[in-house]
């Protein structure tokens, strides 16, 4: 089998997405640390466009996009699906994928801003996570059903990096009485097999999330 | 059962017009309902209570929001003719990556191109022009993205072509000398049937931009 590389950063959600996918399948892959202060010639061989990571490298040929990467693995290697068949909810699944995409933006402004602005991002934040509660997730276990797919994927790795930030930032979002699915939800997915196996390192975290909130605000 | 197909729409949206095409290229028969977008109907509110925004394609009673789903929805559910994505894994990748970039960089720089002035305008052509020069590099010497026919990403671009014109008059400059290969790409577009009918009249975009600028009270 043609070799594979995963160009990533470990403190990335985007990253974690790509390798809890890897994981999930049995996929064996090699791990290159960069350094976004001194991107790698490789790096930017490979993602010439936008010059960021996540990038999956297989036989040689460079795919960008966190989410692009997860359904160009789902395609390549089909077994343990983090989509379904049915063209219906698969569209329903990219539509979820998507509005997490889209509104993600204000869990990071909440870690890198203060004031008036936090302020706001902190509500985007709460009505993007009204929304999942209140339409995304129904009864089941999972976004999809029974088992872990890509919305859960996609959605865990922005849940589980805002834990974080509220920590580092000193303002809880995600409260559970508030967010009761939402709740349930986060800790079957970070229980689960594999995924509890491969989170950050918590403190390793909260040490590089206070860093970089810092060096954010100074720069602001 | 009986496919009913119903495209809930805003005739000026590029958006809008991605899936006219995809539906097109299909050859399905589905009703066109055009949006008064400052009096949404009760039917966009309900097919689409998250957003509240078209396109909203309606297959047998289920909603498929967002225009990118909507067209690879189109192509699965479809799948007997014109495939839009094309079957290898990395080639669709290579795909999704390109209508990434386009919404990433065209709508919003477009826009710029019309609502802004001064420092900010220039900045902005000069990053659409940019943007525009890294697709004609992907297009290469190809008749299409697709390759020798119309795929997912000459559906999820094309539809900007009938703003070009908006965009030109209203920054004051000029695309095709900028970037040829991709007026050449666009005007090979326009040939087809499934994305002639889908545009609208570059005049009548241009006519709905001043209205939309008088609006924002822009000059």
């Amino acid at each position: 089998m043609a070799e594979i590389k995963l160009l990533g950063l470990w403190a990335s959600p985007y990253d974690r997405r790509v390798l809890w996918a890897l994981k999930l399948k049995g996929i064996p892959y090699e791990y290159v640390e960069e350094d976004l202060s001194n991107k790698s010639p490789l790096l930017l061989q490979y993602n010439p466009v936008h010059q960021k990571i996540p990038v999956l490298v297989h036989g040689g040929k460079p795919i960008c996009e966190s989410v692009i990467i997860l359904e160009y693995l789902d395609e390549t290697w089909p077994e343990n699906p983090l989509l379904p068949s049915d063209p219906y909810e698969r569209a329903v699944a990219r539509f979820w994928v998507k509005f997490i995409e889209d509104k993600c933006s204000s869990a990071w402004l909440v870690f890198r801003t203060s004031g008036e602005e936090q302020e706001k991002a902190v509500k985007d934040s709460l009505e993007m996570l009204k929304t999942i509660e209140e339409h995304a997730l129904g009864e089941k276990k999972y976004f999809g059903g029974d088992k872990i797919g890509m919305v859960d994927i996609a959605c865990g790795a922005i849940v589980h990096w805002l834990e974080v930030i509220e920590e580092v930032v000193g303002i809880k979002i995600l409260e559970p009485h508030k967010f009761p699915r939402l709740h349930a939800w986060t800790k079957n997915f970070e229980e689960a097999p594999i995924i509890k196996d491969n989170l950050p390192d918590r403190d390793q975290m909260l040490v590089y999330f206070k860093q970089a909130r810092e060096k954010s605000l100074a720069s602001a | 059962m009986a496919n009913e197909v119903i495209l809930l729409d805003f005739w000026p949206s590029p958006f809008g017009m991605r899936v006219r095409i995809a539906l097109a290229e299909k050859g399905v028969k589905y009703e066109y309902r055009d949006e008064d977008l400052r009096n949404k109907s009760p039917l966009l509110l309900q097919m689409n209570p998250i957003h509240k925004k078209i396109p909203v394609l309606i297959h047998n009673g289920r909603p498929v929001c967002e225009s990118l789903v909507a067209v690879q929805y189109v192509d699965e559910a479809w799948n007997d003719k014109s495939p839009l994505l094309p079957s290898d894994p990395y080639q669709r990748a290579q795909a999704r990556f390109w209508a990434d970039f386009v919404d990433k960089k065209i709508y919003d720089i477009g826009k710029k191109t019309w609502a802004t002035k001064g420092e900010e305008l220039e900045a902005a052509k000069k990053e659409f022009i940019d943007a525009l020069k890294l697709l004609e590099v992907e297009l290469g010497n190809k008749p299409y993205f697709g390759g020798e026919t119309i795929g997912y990403v000459d559906v999820v671009l094309i539809p900007f072509y009938c703003w070009f014109y908006a965009y030109e008059t209203c920054g004051n400059f000029s695309i095709e000398p900028e970037c040829p290969v991709l007026i050449a790409w666009a005007k090979r577009c326009m040939q087809k049937e499934s994305i002639s009918e889908s545009l609208p009249d570059q005049q009548k975009v241009y006519e709905f931009v001043l209205m939309m600028r008088k609006n924002l009270g822009i000059e």
